[in-house]
């Protein structure tokens, strides 16, 4: 007897080892180094700091940085935004086409083709199409004779605006997807019920269809409100973080200390920050799905 | 009479909304795709063009003359190898996960999600100079490496869903009948989870072909996959938005085609299998 | 590659046997340069396949955009992987380089004779300041010059020399119409040119909008390098003359409102606009006049691209309080790291042959070497060689200090958001004055840099 209960907890062992041997090398340990670093005074504009060792200074620094808070509003606007919109619009268009019978597959293969297009081509795309001399968008405001601005991105707010759209463009699909699941697997009989009772459309979605899938939306919402967060392709090719620093959410402003001034610690202490942060939202997550599994 | 009314206006509606809603958000991707075929001349012209003669000049001046050709056989290579990786290293533990409940799960669990939220940024620097110090900047196994541990917890978590729908029953069947555990995982979990293992690999290939942030880090002029490339194609010569549409295209389109293959699986992928797709 | 071919079998015939060695010293190696996505660049590129077959050196030239490779450069310096044998890096770089310890001083190479195997290759050719100005940190020479460039005012010649904009010009503000020598005649000019969709422009009816110029206004080096040229000429820029910082005086406020109100008459989307996308607005002939570096030029002139080839005049940045042209300089540097420092010195010397400068200098470079300089072919045949003849006589050098690169970055996040409208001149000067006080605390004054 004993011999197997030893056997079965080597074999699990084995089982989960080469994985979290890989994770650990290529998470765990950057992520001890980064803290290493973050405790020293490295960076390329003075000569000789990496061995300057100056204890928690980074941290301290961060929480009088313009620059990072300004980041942080910058990133809180965009999440909040576009997550928002996004479990509206997700909404909707889910409701829609739900209740479409033919075609519904194909629809839905359409609706998902802005959600493949790689970050970094969403971002091309709409500078090309924004672009003042030739762009799509210029000649639509000029037929139309909308009295929207010709250079959206030369403003703070419309650049964040605009960035927010390229994102909205991106990721509602998901959320349509989400919901789609969610409302193709709710159970039959409260409709019946509903239906006997004599509902409106409008009383089933509200008290029957929303409650049902809300523990889906939330989940998506906070899925999609973690991968925001972590926003950096598209403001990168797009806008590179301006004008000034309207579209500077912080992984772009993480990545500009690091791999732009080159202040490497201070770019360590940041990440971690900014790790911690995700953390906190990852458990809630956690939480979440763990909840679901019951 | 009056339902069958409501009902088809109702369809019609709905129909139309979502026509309308596809034409507006597909305009500027089916707009990437045409400006691709378009030469400088067209490609700039306002009003925009719809009717053209195609070329496909952009497609040949990036990818033969440019070299975009072998940064598409690198996206590959790092795609390919990455995610069989991945998949090698993820499968045993998803199955320990489904078969082997133990103690330290949940930590586990949480570990591999934190993996996962982890902003690629955090990542990137020190991820970097380890690699320098191993050498490994610049070459294809550094970026494998990275774009693998990326994927783990993805495979894991999604594959630990599909080993779970398998019933343990057979798992015991084939124990009885002497089969070793390591030898019921390959012989027996594997192939009953056939469809799941085909989405999630398609899933990690599309992760790594379209990664950006940690290519960018770690790939240099030999190595760089295709998304790190295009920025090569903004120059003080103008930006060439042609190839740029053409790079773009052929970025985007496999990854669309095989989308298509897996979109059963789509939800159950990108929310580790939260909700049940 | 009949003046190299000439050269060399002059050289082989005069030297004998030997030198056919001594060319070949370092035969089967390969070295790794990287450079910036630049004429001079590409016009290198094409001559590599002679260095190869002269040396038996195998030369593999990257190169990309300037933030990318300054990124890929300084990140491969730090990390000492020796993965690059030549970097080319912009000059203000050079403070950081050698005070990191990543290249190596050039005396060594320079004064070992054995090395000197390029023939054709004179030292004393060489421009002493530039070559001071790029490559020569505290005494000593780390880098030789890549190429340079040098900023200044480009304008419609031929919309200048137009009868019929030449008599509105002179109804309207009563003197004539020519290159701006005070920066109220250019703002003078900038506003007459701005022109509407449908108005006349040279007694044609303008069928889009006209503008009278365009600036660099991206969150990018592009607009600190075009900024500069105003805070000087205005009086004003990043220290004085005994190294104080004086980033935040009212010359320099002047000078950032001026460029902030020529926004009002470019083309829309400035805030997006690096060198590059200058340079665009220039071929597709939208722009009347503006500040910009020389090496762009060749693009302008290119007919292929251009709509304006050959309708470009150049001349000099108008003189506010002083005159100004902002001098760029890339250099080569060898790192320390570097395992063929003697086969990329080679490769260096090669780069600045008088041949090798002249053909670049057609293409669109700007060489270091008084012989090509002063070429009365290329005088003849490049419409901006005189006017960047004249410009680099000023040739207003940005800092080299190590502190410099996250200068810039301050400097380019506060500038921007002065063009976004988000900040005032003044605000945003003192701003950054703040900022690099902090950044150089006790080093100030400074001196040398």
């Amino acid at each position: 007897m004993r011999k197997k209960i030893s056997n079965n907890e080597l074999m699990q062992k084995l089982f989960h080892l080469p994985t979290f041997l890989v994770l650990t090398a290529i998470t765990l340990f950057p992520i001890i180094y980064s803290i290493y670093i973050s405790f020293f005074g490295y960076t390329l504009s003075k000569p000789g700091s990496e061995k300057q060792f100056v204890g928690f200074q980074n941290f301290i620094n961060i929480f009088s940085d313009a620059g990072f808070w300004n980041s942080m509003l910058v990133t809180v606007k965009f999440v909040f935004g576009v997550t928002v919109v996004q479990v509206v619009f997700g909404l909707v268009i889910a409701l829609i086409l739900n209740s479409i019978v033919k075609g519904k597959k194909i629809l839905t293969s359409l609706v998902m083709v802005p959600m493949m297009v790689a970050p970094l081509i969403v971002g091309l795309m709409y500078s090309f199409i924004l672009n003042p001399q030739f762009g799509l968008y210029t000649f639509f405001i000029d037929y139309f004779n909308l009295p929207l601005t010709i250079s959206p991105l030369s403003s703070a707010t419309s650049a964040l605006i605009v960035m927010m759209i390229t994102d909205i463009w991106e990721w509602t699909p998901f959320m349509v997807l989400m919901i789609l699941a969610a409302l193709q697997s709710v159970p039959v009989s409260p409709y019946e019920a509903a239906m006997i009772d004599g509902a409106t459309e409008f009383q089933t979605l509200r008290y029957i269809t929303l409650p049902l899938i809300k523990p889906v939306i939330l989940v998506a919402t906070i899925l999609r409100a973690m991968e925001a967060f972590k926003e950096f392709d598209k403001p990168y090719i797009l806008t590179g973080g301006g004008p000034g620093a309207a579209t500077e959410v912080i992984d772009m402003f993480t990545y500009r200390e690091a791999f732009i001034n080159f202040n490497f610690s201070y770019a360590a202490a940041l990440s971690l920050v900014l790790f911690i942060l995700l953390l906190a939202g990852g458990i809630l997550y956690g939480r979440l799905i763990m909840e679901q599994e019951k | 009479m009056n339902i069958n009314k409501k009902r088809v206006f109702k369809n019609i509606l709905a129909y139309t909304f979502i026509i309308l809603f596809l034409a507006i958000t597909l305009t500027p991707y089916f707009w990437l795709i045409v400006t691709s075929f378009k030469t400088r001349m067209d490609a700039f012209t306002i009003p925009p063009k719809l009717i053209f003669t195609p070329t496909f000049d952009n497609y040949r001046t990036a990818f033969l003359d440019k070299g975009f050709l072998s940064n598409f056989k690198n996206s590959l290579i790092v795609a390919i190898f990455s995610t069989f990786f991945s998949m090698v290293v993820g499968l045993p533990s998803a199955y320990a996960f489904s078969r082997f409940p133990m103690k330290g799960d949940h930590f586990l669990y949480f570990y591999l999600l934190a993996t996962r939220f982890t902003p690629v940024i955090v990542l990137a620097l020190p991820l970097y100079m380890i690699m320098s110090k191993f050498h490994l900047l610049n070459t294809f196994t550094g970026i494998i490496i990275a774009h693998t541990a990326f994927n783990l917890a993805f495979v894991v978590w999604m594959m630990k869903g599909f080993f779970d729908a398998v019933p343990a029953e057979i798992d015991d069947a084939s124990r009885v009948d002497g089969c070793s555990r390591l030898g019921t995982f390959l012989r027996m979990a594997i192939p009953l989870t056939i469809n799941g293992l085909a989405a999630t690999t398609i899933f990690c290939a599309i992760n790594s072909w379209n990664e950006f942030l940690m290519a960018l880090i770690l790939t240099g002029h030999f190595t760089a996959t295709l998304p790190v490339a295009i920025p090569g194609l903004l120059t003080p010569q103008g930006t060439f938005w042609g190839q740029i549409a053409a790079v773009g295209s052929v970025i985007t389109i496999p990854v669309l085609v095989l989308s298509i293959v897996v979109q059963k699986y789509m939800i159950k992928g990108m929310t580790f299998g939260a909700v049940k797709g | 590659m009949l003046l190299i071919t000439v050269i060399t079998i002059t050289g082989l015939v005069i030297f004998g046997c030997s030198a056919a060695t001594d060319t070949k010293l370092y035969a089967g190696t390969t070295i790794r340069v990287i450079a910036e996505t630049q004429n001079p660049t590409l016009a290198l590129e094409k001559l590599l396949p002679e260095f190869e077959k002269l040396t038996g050196i195998k030369v593999e030239l990257t190169y990309g955009p300037i933030d990318s490779v300054v990124q890929k450069e300084l990140l491969a310096l730090q990390s000492e992987t020796g993965e690059y044998d030549v970097i080319s890096s912009p000059y203000e770089f050079l403070g950081s380089l050698v005070e990191n310890g990543y290249v190596q001083p050039l005396e060594p190479l320079l004064n070992n004779t054995n090395l000197n195997v390029i023939p054709d290759f004179d030292q004393e050719d060489f421009i002493k300041g530039m070559w001071s100005a790029s490559g020569n940190w505290e005494g000593t020479y780390y880098g030789i010059p890549s190429n340079t460039c040098i900023m200044m005012l480009f304008y419609r010649k031929d919309l200048f020399e137009n009868p019929a904009e030449k008599e509105a010009f002179i109804n309207k503000y009563g003197y004539e119409l020519e290159v701006p020598k005070s920066w109220n005649q250019y703002k003078d000019i900038v506003q007459f040119f701005t022109r509407e969709k449908g108005q006349m422009l040279a007694g044609e009816k303008l069928d889009h909008d006209f503008y009278g110029t365009t600036i660099a206004g991206k969150r990018h080096i592009a607009m600190m390098c075009e900024w500069l040229n105003y805070a000087w000429s205005f009086g004003g820029g990043i220290f004085d003359k005994e190294g104080n910082l004086i980033i935040d005086s009212q010359e320099n406020v002047a000078a950032l409102d001026f460029f902030n109100e020529m926004k009002k008459y470019s083309p829309p989307g400035v805030s997006n606009n690096t060198w590059d996308e200058v340079t665009t607005q220039y071929q597709q002939g939208i722009v009347a006049m503006g500040i910009q570096w020389n090496d762009c030029a060749p693009s302008i002139e290119d007919p292929e691209t251009s709509k304006v080839a050959g309708k470009m005049g150049y001349g000099a940045i108008p003189i506010g309080e002083a005159p100004a042209a902002h001098f760029g300089a890339w250099s080569y540097f060898i790192p320390k790291s570097s395992k063929n420092p003697e086969a990329a010195w080679i490769f260096l010397q090669w780069a600045n042959t008088t041949a090798v400068q002249k053909r670049i200098a057609l293409t669109g470079g700007f060489p270091c070497l008084k012989s090509v300089f002063n070429d009365p072919e290329l005088l003849q045949k490049l419409p901006y060689w005189e006017a960047s003849l004249e410009a680099y006589k000023i040739s207003s050098c940005r800092p080299r200090i190590p502190e410099w690169n996250q200068m810039n970055s301050d400097m380019v996040l506060e500038l921007s958001k002065v063009i976004s409208g988000e900040q005032n001149s003044q605000k945003a000067l003192t701003e950054l004055k703040l900022k690099y006080e902090k950044l150089l605390k006790d080093k100030l004054p400074i001196l040398y840099q």
